[in-house]
């Protein structure tokens, strides 16, 4: 086969040649025909006459010769397309229902494909992003969080920048939010704070301008430099090529533009616009934050230097980190480690891939099952056809190539399905790019999935791959065909279906059912894990509350206390009708991005394993009331709590039970190991005992908070809670009205209720959920469309036998159930081999589940149920076929 | 098979790689030793002889490559591969069953 290719291909490309050769190989033969001719006594011109005649024409002879190499075998290959499209056009129906099944299973093959495809495979945009590395600090404490990374703080960064020497570079950088412009033509934007050599170290070169300079690392407050993304320079500059050495106000202060980086870098948060140095945080954020040794806020990307290896790496950075206590007032307590992680690891939250990967086997298992389903039809469709098979093996078809033939027709098919499928995913891909929140994944941009040439070039890998596998059943069947079926069908055998081939059925029936209830225990498991999640104790109460965030920048208040403007823009919002509680915190339950520390319950700080890693919050006394948080133990703060006042904290109860498990923590005293009681004494009272709020995820179990009245240490929180009596919507207008009574230039930004934070906490999952049991409930159908088909043509294969039972007395009621009975016993069959596989899957699954044990009884069983019913149900129309048999008409038939 | 060949389907065929199995020949070559062989009852159509010749070269059962002639002249011969030859053994067993059998039914005899 493959000399024969091989032979072909060659001829073909010297296919001038051959024609050459032909004529020349003709020639000779026509002169050798006329000499001979010539020797027998006839005329020369006679002789080539007569040679010429028995030749025939020579285009003719050579056009024949032609078609030995090519032109037949292509011939072949056009018709025998023609022949299967014919074919399927005769049987619209059948033709429709394939292309569907399989185009639902590769569209959404496809369209999964190419979200995994972004989010495992394709290269990162970084120069060499293999040497790449995050750096993390590991804090003393361990014990309370298995893995905990921790970001830097500033002056700790700095003695790594000084001390390592494993690295060509490293660089510090952080996100943070910030007012470009001023007035009503301020913008708030996602903005990366970023040390100078960060651009150079992801291999990203400025298309205009350049980047920071290295002394704006050793300028406190940035040094005035600012970089634009291109997005931004587009929109809000107009593409100025001159704008390098421009100003732009950024938090009211005047920036000088140093450059444009290129289209698409939106930094490794992927959410930037803009750039400052990040010494300019004690600018934007609050002037000492750059001296804080124990504030760690920072993230670090570093490239490894050529040949130094990560574990080398990794201890000279465990050796650095095991002095971060140096940089703490106190002295050190506890060793402090350090991790480094190789940048691709993080290009993707594990929670995502996970999903993604989930997905992409169930959508694979739905294409499964609909390939199954398709040999099936196929094979019902065969039988249909034995006749026509049968006449064609009858006038000299090969039966390899019928073979061929049913081959042909059935990546016909797929590649209709393909077809389908592309478009379908077209169509499927903005919606599953819902889940993919911007940024805030990893380090790839998930909304950047497209469909395209891999995609395709999958998408046709997997159309060829479905249609062989559709293939081969009944083709292989086919070379059983007798002639004799062609013929009338005589025999008893040739009516009646070989037991085998019933079997060979139900296997696949039994098959796809298996992966039915694989895909509906998922889609079940994932139900329950949502349904345990929305009634998860947020620790307080979003309904009709309304939260919000004020620019954070003291800056923004520079004329005045930051304080006092605090206090009166809650005053402000007091006022406005329908407002009960206004609260104002650091950070916003569901938000995710609030501080931490370290804290520790003995107050003379000598015993360095009592430390507790811990949230910490800086709040205003309404914000417990508007949340709803429950009081425990103690009090809440009150107007009393404030700058120069006894230092009082409340704390929840898991830190409670962390710091001093099975006491009361009332009127105790924990001391911290952080500049937040910056001011003398850094121990504080504990007043209150809370419940746990989630501040995270909402399927994140709540760590240890420490609550700090906001008042008593003068810390710019940012964040405002609003609980209102009707819907808190209506009160925007009003909101803003009052926050810029206070100072019209202030900008309130990420309005929402917390009802809706609450939500979109929770879409990813709800959103897994929702396409799982679509999966589900396509395998489920088509599994039903499978036994509905299997027992329609037993019985239909049976009519005979069903006739004489029932000629000889047999019940009605009795066949019919026979028949539901074999059509459970498959499926019964199928659901063991399911629930074993279900089992099989659960540690895949279980990452997923929120408070919901893969092994479920409920789910599995209830799941058991619903495809054991669904398999009766859709046998029962064949069944009561079956009861009806006409004895008389099927013997009569004959 | 082309209709303008008064020989069963594929005889052609057989005729060429059995003459070819005596040694290389050029096409003109083989066609006049079939006919003389055959004592002249089998004429070659010799417009098939070359489509023919083909069709075995593309089933690489012959190979070929020019030569010159006794006469000095240039000419395309042609020889048996060893996939040629074994195919010839299996077409030749095949042949002479079938016509053992259409001699049994020419000759009116039973079983």
């Amino acid at each position: 086969m493959l000399g024969r290719l091989w032979r072909r291909l060659r001829q073909w490309l010297g296919r001038r040649r051959f024609e050459d050769e032909l004529r020349e190989e003709l020639a000779f033969h026509l002169e050798s025909k006329a000499s001979d001719l010539v020797d027998s006594g006839l005329s020369g011109a006679e002789a080539a006459r007569q040679a010429k005649l028995r030749l025939g024409r020579a285009s003719a002879v050579m056009e024949e010769a032609r078609e030995a190499w090519t032109v037949r075998w292509m011939d072949t290959a056009a018709r025998e397309l023609g022949q299967a499209l014919r074919s399927l056009r005769r049987t619209p129906g059948f033709t429709v229902v394939a292309a569907l099944t399989l185009g639902l299973g590769i569209g959404g093959t496809a369209a999964l494909g190419s979200l995994l495809d972004a989010a495992l495979f394709k290269p990162l945009p970084y120069h060499d992003a293999d040497r790449l590395v995050t750096l993390n600090t590991v804090p003393p404490s361990g014990g309370d969080e298995s893995n905990n990374l921790f970001p830097w703080s500033y002056p700790i960064y700095r003695t790594l920048h000084a001390t390592a020497t494993s690295y060509d570079g490293i660089a510090g950088y952080d996100v943070t939010n910030l007012n470009v412009g001023q007035g009503g033509d301020a913008e708030r934007l996602v903005a990366e704070e970023v040390s100078s050599q960060y651009f150079a170290l992801l291999g990203i070169a400025p298309i205009l301008g350049r980047s920071f300079s290295a002394a704006v690392d050793s300028t406190p407050g940035g040094g005035g430099e600012l970089i634009l993304g291109h997005a931004l320079w587009l929109r809000r500059f107009g593409a100025d090529s001159a704008i390098v050495g421009k100003t732009v106000t950024v938090h009211g202060q005047p920036l000088t533009v140093v450059g444009v980086m290129p289209r698409g870098f939106t930094g490794l948060t992927l959410s930037a616009e803009l750039w400052v140095p990040l010494t300019s945080a004690s600018l934007f954020a609050y002037s000492s934050i750059l001296e804080e040794g124990g504030n760690f806020w920072l993230s670090v990307v570093a490239r490894l230097a050529p040949e130094v290896q990560r574990s080398a790496a990794q201890a000279e950075l465990e050796v650095i980190t095991s002095r971060i206590g140096d940089e703490f007032r106190e002295p050190p307590q506890g060793v402090w480690g350090g991790r480094v992680t190789a940048l691709t690891e993080s290009r993707i939250e594990p929670g995502i891939r996970r999903t993604i990967v989930v997905l992409g086997v169930a959508v694979g298992l739905v294409l499964l099952i609909g390939c199954a389903n398709l040999v099936n039809l196929f094979l019902a469709r065969a039988a249909g056809r034995r006749r026509e098979m049968a006449v064609r093996l009858a006038v000299g078809a090969g039966s390899r190539h019928l073979m061929r033939q049913l081959t042909v027709e059935s990546l016909v098919l797929a590649f209709l399905g393909a077809g389908v499928g592309l478009l379908l995913a077209r169509v499927a891909l903005p919606a599953l790019l819902g889940l993919a929140p911007a940024g805030g994944v990893g380090l790839v941009d998930l909304r950047a999935a497209t469909i395209d040439g891999r995609i395709v070039a999958l998408t046709m890998a997997l159309a060829v791959l479905a249609g062989l596998l559709v293939a081969v059943g009944p083709a292989l069947r086919s070379r059983r065909v007798g002639v004799q079926d062609a013929v009338g069908g005589v025999s008893f055998a040739s009516r009646s279906e070989a037991p085998s081939r019933v079997t060979f059925q139900r296997v696949l029936v039994a098959f796809e059912t298996a992966l039915a209830l694989l895909l509906l225990t998922g889609a079940g498991l994932l139900v329950q894990s949502l349904v345990r999640l929305q009634r998860v104790d947020l620790g307080f109460t979003p309904r009709n509350v309304l939260g919000f965030q004020v620019s954070p920048s003291d800056q923004d208040l520079s004329a005045r206390d930051p304080v006092r403007a605090k206090a009166q823009v809650i005053e402000e919002l007091r006022t406005i009708p329908g407002v009960r509680e206004v609260g104002a915190a650091t950070c916003l339950p569901l938000g995710g991005r609030c501080m931490g520390s370290v804290v520790t319950p003995d107050p003379t700080m000598a015993r360095p394993d009592e430390r507790v890693s811990i949230g910490v919050h800086y709040v205003t006394p309404g914000f417990f009331t508007a949340l709803g948080v429950r009081l425990v133990e103690g009090r809440w703060f009150d107007e009393s709590d404030r700058e120069g006042s006894r230092r009082v904290v409340v704390i929840n109860e898991t830190a409670a039970k962390r710091l001093w498990p099975g006491q009361s923590p009332i009127g105790k005293r924990l001391a911290a190991y952080t500049v937040y009681f910056a001011g003398g004494d850094s121990t504080a009272e504990i007043i209150g005992l809370v419940g746990d709020v989630r501040f995270h995820a909402s399927q994140a179990e709540p760590g240890a908070d420490l609550y700090a009245p906001a008042l008593q240490v003068s810390f710019g929180f940012t964040s405002y809670l609003l609980a209102t009596e009707g819907d808190p919507l209506l009160l925007v207008e009003p909101v803003r009205r009052a926050v810029n009574r206070v100072d019209p230039n202030l900008p309130i930004y990420d309005v929402r209720t917390m009802a809706e934070r609450e939500a979109v906490a929770t879409v990813r999952t709800r959103f897994a959920t929702f396409l799982l049991l679509v999966f589900a409930g396509l395998g489920v159908l088509l599994a039903a469309v499978g036994v509905y088909g299997v027992m329609a043509y037993a019985v239909a294969g049976r009519t005979r036998e069903l006739g004489i039972r029932l000629a000889l007395g047999a019940e009605p009621r009795r066949l019919r159930r026979m028949v539901l009975g074999e059509a459970a016993l498959t499926a019964g069959i199928g659901s063991a081999v399911g629930l074993a596989a279900a089992f099989g899957a659960t540690r895949l699954l279980s990452s997923l589940l929120y408070q919901v044990d893969a092994r479920d009884p409920f789910v599995l069983t209830a799941a058991t149920a619903v495809v054991l019913l669904v398999a009766v149900a859709s046998a029962y129309l064949p069944a009561a076929r079956a009861a009806a048999t006409d004895p008389v008409l099927t013997i009569r038939e004959e | 098979m082309s209709a303008r060949n008064d020989l069963l389907p594929g005889t052609l065929e057989l005729l060429i790689l059995r003459t070819l199995d005596e040694g290389s020949l050029h096409g003109y070559g083989i066609a006049q030793h079939i006919q003389r062989v055959s004592a002249e009852v089998l004429k070659v159509e010799e417009g098939s002889l070359y489509p023919a010749l083909q069709r075995l070269a593309v089933k690489g059962w012959v190979a070929s490559e020019w030569r010159t002639t006794p006469t000095n002249r240039r000419a395309r011969y042609y020889t048996l591969t060893r996939e040629g030859r074994k195919q010839l053994r299996a077409e030749l067993a095949g042949f002479d069953r079938i016509i053992g059998g259409i001699q049994r039914v020419l000759s009116g005899q039973e079983g």
